[in-house]
């Protein structure tokens, strides 16, 4: 039974202070949540660079490479044609394809690794949403949670969070 | 993003008085690269004129593009590029040297130029054909284009340089406003007047071909060659002593190293568009011009430009690190200075020369002697002057500036 | 005075009007989609839904009976069907320029476009690919025409054509743009799931928000992926275009052949794709109260780049016409000199002029660059012209070709104009659903740019300015 300690704040900046705080006392299991990206909350939690990039790159690597050996391979290989007794294998004019099966592969994985693996996305169910108050946090305020499987804990993490600055504290419950 | 305002640059900061002995010595080789060029043009006049030609096409194209970029960000209301704008300015004013500089290539027109005095045996298709261009291809219409051509240049890029100045001593935002005015219409002209110059000086070479994206092309080349000698110059400036130099910031650098990479991309736009199309088309009047420049010596050059001028320096500036370190971007700006020299010597010279490369001595007195000329006008220019615009009223921003 | 009125027309006015917080935003933008439907959009769609209706009877007579129900025939194989294609593909580039490049290039007025020229370009794509489909005659063999399909015939599809390069190229366009703009989406679809306050719209919004919290750990990646999206649609979306001037480029057709064309068509796509979001948001923002949000400035910035793309556009022209005469090639200058402006259908040459070379010179003025009604009727003959454009390409390119036997003149028949109009039904039935249940203005972007404008980060105009005002 996970509980998660909620707490609210109306600017970004405060939010952002407060999990720099927090993060530097060691509270356990910290995340923010925010209706746009807060400026600075990366660096407050000391998030690891992201390996978007890596994966986009690779992507795109195989994808161009792929496509540039089906062309070689269909073209002039397992059936070659000879159209207007230009090579058949024709250097120039597998360029488009090449880039456009690059830029394909790219997407397709920098898409479907966020959704499914950086965001593990869809899900129907997290703790924070027990809240209705919670609903904000993709309106107009700026959120902050601590996750901690203690009962015990939760009355010094919600003295904490109040100490931070948050504006409105409350713990919720996973309900499984 | 920061929020904190930079300070300003303080204003009784002395004019830029550096580069003393670097302009004094590039006068000095530039006036002994021309003289050894025209001592050149004495023993064989065609290949010294075509080095020139090439030196002198290569050398106006950075000035051209420089300008532009100069009229790009003014067009679009960028902020960002005031600290490094001064720099572009001056390698646009450089154009009216030109001028003169121009005056060997009408002399020795009919060396360069095979439509001038077409003599050897040539075959009446080609006759009749360069009688139906003899309206454009003539040598009056020719030097009345060239005048248009500089009055434009000369016009809008001391215009640009003057504005700025005057910015300096008076700090009114109003000469913003009519810079920008400017430089909308500054760049219509220039894109059309430099196509035209290009067909005029370049594609008229091969009289009987004609592409129609050969100016955005060559266009495409100088304006890349200019970033990279901006960039050149911020490194340099910025890794100086020179208390001007540390007004720019590693992110205007890298930022003028997005644009490096942005139109490295460009440029092999252009270049894939007309090779791929000439090679796919395969006409004869069209497929000449590639055919020459993708056989026997050369073919290696062709392949050195593909991989030099595009592949190599796209793949190395993706780097963020290497767009923000000063000794790798100048590295990066050399090399793709001397490619694009690679690139105009590779559109110029085929077409004299079909079968061999046509190196000659004179290649090197004339990039010397017109680049030298042309550093130590710039630095002659910029001296005295402050080089960065004090009393922009984007300065603030500039100076604020960050990558997202 | 005079110098605070320099910087005010240098600093132009201020991206958001009037005094706003995140919660006057998410009322203002989210109202439209809350409010029940308006006598207006109801009629709006219904017109939409009957061109609809037309658009599937033209295709059905075309499946059931043949292309032979088109106009197009022997020396004009190609000529509606490839002029939708290409008019609608380019409308749909200024959503990826707007949502993309401008992005690259930090142009913060784009926010407020961004979303409603996203989803242009989808419904323009797809629009644009129903017609190289039923082009093929038998779309249901086109899998394997079209495709690397290992079929029977054991014959693969031949790669050095630029139809086929099309196909890839339209198919990743499309993936790509409804990919960018899910992920953009996302974040808006959670605000409408937290807004909502009836059951069945919370959870119809919770399913396509797919269980979104704004975790700063997922903004992380976000905020790379969308930018990564940006520079990977970037060059995408230049290719597309770029392929599709191939289509005719390659070949060796006098009008069709010539190396501008790639970054000619590319421009006319942007000029045309611009011209389209003015004509769609004049007046969607007044009918949908949006002003606050997409102001004079932003409908002056896009006048801008319409402006900036018809120059390239008239560049091409040129370029064309002079190689056309300078090319000595008597093929050619038949086409540029004769066909087009003295040929039976010189009337289509002359309003191509007018609108795409004319008309967009007034956009050098700022009087007409801020005149809602100038400009709207600016951008409307801007996508006639660039209609005309792709017209005189290709049926005055083919109906006079190399021998004069060949000569014929070419007519459209019923099914051509229904699938044309058809399709601008089909196009404004998807745009006007879009308007009605997603958040046309990228909400979640907005209101980060409001609080960038009031940490000051950006030339955010302080209220006492407006009286400053020349």
């Amino acid at each position: 039974m996970r509980r998660f300690v909620l707490g609210e704040f109306s600017e970004p900046a405060a939010c952002v202070e407060a999990a720099r705080k927090l993060h530097a006392e060691g509270v356990p299991g910290l995340d923010a949540y925010s209706p746009y990206p807060m400026h600075g909350i990366d660096e407050a939690l000391e998030l690891p660079r992201s390996r978007v990039p890596l994966i986009a790159l690779t992507g795109g690597v195989l994808g161009a490479s792929g496509g540039y050996a089906m062309q070689w391979w269909m073209n002039s290989v397992n059936y070659s044609i000879n159209v207007g007794n230009r090579p058949p294998h024709g250097f120039w004019t597998n360029i488009p394809i090449t880039f456009e099966s690059g830029v394909l592969i790219s997407v397709l994985s920098i898409f479907f690794s966020s959704i499914f693996y950086f965001f593990k996305l869809p899900r129907t169910y997290h703790p924070v949403f027990e809240s209705e108050k919670f609903r904000t946090a993709s309106l107009d305020k700026f959120w902050l949670s601590a996750e901690t499987e203690d009962q015990d804990q939760v009355s010094s993490l919600e003295a904490r969070f109040r100490s931070a600055g948050a504006l409105r504290v409350h713990t919720v419950v996973e309900q499984v | 993003m920061s929020h904190e305002a930079a300070p300003l640059p303080d204003a009784n900061l002395p004019p830029f008085d550096g580069g003393r002995l670097l302009m004094l010595g590039a006068a000095i080789a530039g006036a002994a690269g021309l003289l050894l060029t025209l001592l050149g043009g004495f023993f064989n006049a065609r290949a010294a004129l075509l080095a020139y030609l090439v030196a002198f096409v290569f050398w106006l194209g950075l000035a051209i593009g420089a300008a532009s970029l100069v009229m790009a960000n003014y067009a679009a209301g960028a902020h960002w590029n005031v600290t490094v704008r001064r720099l572009g300015e001056h390698v646009a004013a450089i154009v009216p040297i030109f001028v003169l500089l121009f005056l060997p290539l009408f002399l020795g027109a009919r060396y360069i130029w095979f439509w001038v005095a077409p003599q050897e045996p040539i075959s009446k298709e080609t006759l009749e054909l360069l009688a139906h261009k003899r309206i454009y291809l003539n040598m009056t219409s020719f030097i009345w284009r060239a005048v248009a051509y500089f009055a434009i240049w000369i016009g809008i890029a001391w215009r640009l340089r003057a504005v700025s100045l005057q910015q300096d001593e008076s700090g009114d935002p109003a000469l913003t406003i009519s810079a920008r005015r400017l430089s909308a219409p500054g760049l219509v002209l220039f894109i059309l007047s430099f196509t035209f110059a290009s067909f005029d000086w370049l594609m008229s070479l091969q009289p009987t071909w004609y592409s129609t994206i050969f100016g955005l092309y060559v266009y495409a080349g100088s304006f890349v060659a200019s970033l990279a000698l901006v960039c050149l110059v911020v490194t340099g400036l910025r890794s100086s002593e020179e208390p001007w130099g540390k007004l720019i910031s590693v992110d205007h650098q890298h930022n003028l190293g997005k644009l490096l990479l942005a139109f490295t991309a460009f440029w092999a736009y252009m270049a894939f568009s007309q090779y791929m199309l000439i090679w796919a088309g395969n006409l004869p009047e069209e497929v000449q011009w590639i055919v020459t420049r993708s056989r026997g010596a050369w073919r290696p050059v062709g392949q050195l430009i593909l991989f030099g001028q595009f592949v190599v320096p796209f793949f190395l500036l993706l780097s963020r690190d290497l767009k923000r370190s000063p000794p790798a971007l100048a590295a990066v700006a050399v090399w793709i200075l001397f490619i694009h020299y690679v690139d105009v010597y590779w559109i110029v010279m085929p077409a004299a020369s079909f079968d061999r490369l046509g190196l000659h001595w004179t290649h090197l007195t004339a990039f010397v002697g017109v680049g030298g000329v042309s550093v130590a006008a710039s630095l002659f220019l910029l001296r005295g002057t402050r080089p960065i615009p004090v009393r922009d009223p984007f300065l603030s921003d500039s100076l604020r500036y960050v990558q997202p | 005075m005079a110098e605070n009125a320099a910087i005010y027309a240098l600093r132009g006015t201020a991206l958001i009007e009037g005094q706003q917080d995140d919660g006057t935003l998410n009322k203002t933008l989210l109202d439209f989609i809350w409010q029940r439907a308006r006598p207006g959009w109801l009629f709006l769609l219904a017109i939409g839904l009957a061109l609809t209706g037309l658009l599937f009877a033209a295709i059905t007579v075309t499946l059931a009976i043949g292309i032979g129900m088109w106009g197009n025939n022997i020396p004009v194989a190609w000529a509606f069907g490839i002029i939708n294609f290409v008019w609608w593909i380019g409308i749909g580039h200024a959503g990826t320029l707007i949502s993309a490049i401008l992005l690259l290039f930090q142009q913060k007025w784009r926010t407020s476009i961004n979303r409603f020229a996203e989803a242009m370009t989808l419904f323009a794509v797809l629009q644009a690919a129903l017609f190289p489909v039923l082009h093929t005659g038998r779309p249901w063999f086109a899998i394997y025409w079209l495709f690397p399909y290992p079929s029977t015939l054991k014959i693969w599809p031949q790669f050095k054509s630029p139809l086929m390069w099309d196909v890839f190229a339209v198919s990743t366009y499309f993936i790509t743009s409804l990919l960018f703009w899910y992920l953009g989406l996302l974040p808006d679809l959670a605000a409408l799931r937290d807004s909502s306050s009836s059951r069945r719209s919370r959870i119809v919004y919770g399913i396509f928000a797919l269980g979104w919290r704004g975790s700063a750990r997922h903004w992380h990646h976000y905020k790379i992926a969308y930018l990564l999206l940006a520079g990977l649609a970037t060059p995408l979306v230049l290719s597309v275009h770029t392929i599709v001037s191939w289509d005719f480029a390659l070949s060796i057709v006098p009008g069709w052949h010539t190396t501008i064309f790639p970054p000619y068509f590319v421009a006319g796509a942007v000029f045309s794709g611009f011209a389209m979001v003015l004509t769609l948001i004049i007046p969607a923002r007044r009918f949908m109260h949006f002003k606050h949000v997409v102001t004079l400035r932003h409908l002056d910035s896009m006048a801008k780049v319409m402006l900036c793309t018809g120059l390239i556009v008239a560049y091409g022209y040129i370029m064309e016409h002079f190689a056309a005469w300078y090319s000595g090639n008597v093929y050619e200058q038949h086409v540029f000199f004769f066909t087009r402006p003295r040929g039976p259908m010189a009337w289509a040459y002359y309003l191509q002029m007018f609108c795409n070379v004319l008309v967009p010179q007034v956009f050098w003025l700022r009087w007409a660059r801020r005149n809602i009604a100038v400009l709207w009727i600016g951008s409307v003959l801007v996508n006639v012209g660039m209609w005309f454009e792709r017209f005189n390409i290709i049926v005055t390119s083919l109906h006079q070709d190399f021998i004069p036997s060949n000569w014929a003149m070419y007519y459209p028949t019923w099914v051509d104009l229904s699938l044309l109009a058809g399709t601008i039904g089909f196009f404004g039935t998807l745009f006007l659903l879009f308007l009605k249940f997603v958040p046309a203005i990228a909400l979640s972007e907005i209101k980060e740019l409001r609080h960038e404008m009031a940490e000051g980060a950006l030339d955010y105009q302080p209220t006492e300015m407006e009286g400053a005002k020349p």
